[in-house]
């Protein structure tokens, strides 16, 4: 086990990429349900 | 497992999660929309295109079929569509089948998701159906050449009763004003 590694989880830096990622999913939705899916269908 | 590797873990999770519902939610809607990318093979002979077969001119726009769909038949050269301006119905299914007489075109329906390359040899074929009348640019998005950026078309779609009843042979094209 290496030593400097640390104990506790930095929870500060869990929350901004959690917040990052979150924003990401809603973008990636908005994209996909507000502008790609009314585009309407093709095959 | 100490604290660090126990997060990755619970990071590495969550991805998988995030990947899921991104899969499951293009997966649902593509099956419920039949929304999938245009995927015809279809070879033709580029040299003998306005000569005989499919897309010879009086054979080129918007025709009726027996279901009560609408088959749309252009070509693609330097640097126009034949026809340059078409028209179909609203909410009806409507066929595009395209193909070049020289080198790789592209045909998009801006505000649509109808988008696919027209490559010399095959014939490119999208279906969709258009809910809101209107009229759609159709601008050439494969560089194509020097005069590739005045190369465009239009398309008029008018509500599903506006649009006459073409006979077997009859064909649409320019319905502008």
């Amino acid at each position: 086990m290496n030593d400097s590694t640390p104990d506790v989880a930095p929870r500060g830096a869990l929350l901004v990429a959690s917040i990052a990622v979150a924003l990401l999913l809603l973008g990636w939705l908005a994209f996909y349900v507000l502008l790609f899916l009314p585009r309407g269908a093709v095959g | 497992m100490d604290a660090a590797e126990r997060t990755e873990w619970h990071w590495m999770a969550a991805m998988l999660a995030l990947l899921g519902v991104m899969m499951t939610v293009i997966v649902v809607t593509s099956l419920a929309h039949a929304l999938r990318p245009p995927s015809n093979v279809e070879t033709i002979d580029p040299d003998t295109l306005h000569l005989a077969g499919e897309f010879v001119d009086s054979n080129l726009g918007s025709a009726r079929e027996a279901d009560g769909s609408v088959t749309v038949r252009l070509i693609a050269q330097q640097y126009s569509f034949a026809p340059d301006c078409l028209t179909v119905p609203a909410d009806t299914p409507v066929r595009f089948r395209i193909t070049s007489a020289d080198v790789v075109h592209g045909f998009l329906l801006i505000d649509t998701n109808v988008n696919t390359m027209v490559v010399p040899g095959f014939v490119a074929e999208v279906r969709t159906r258009f809910t809101r009348p209107g009229e759609y640019a159709l601008p050439c998005h494969e560089f194509c050449g020097l005069g590739h950026h005045a190369m465009w078309a239009h398309v008029t779609v008018i509500p599903r009763d506006q649009f006459p009843e073409l006979g077997a042979t009859g064909r649409l094209r320019c319905a502008r004003h």
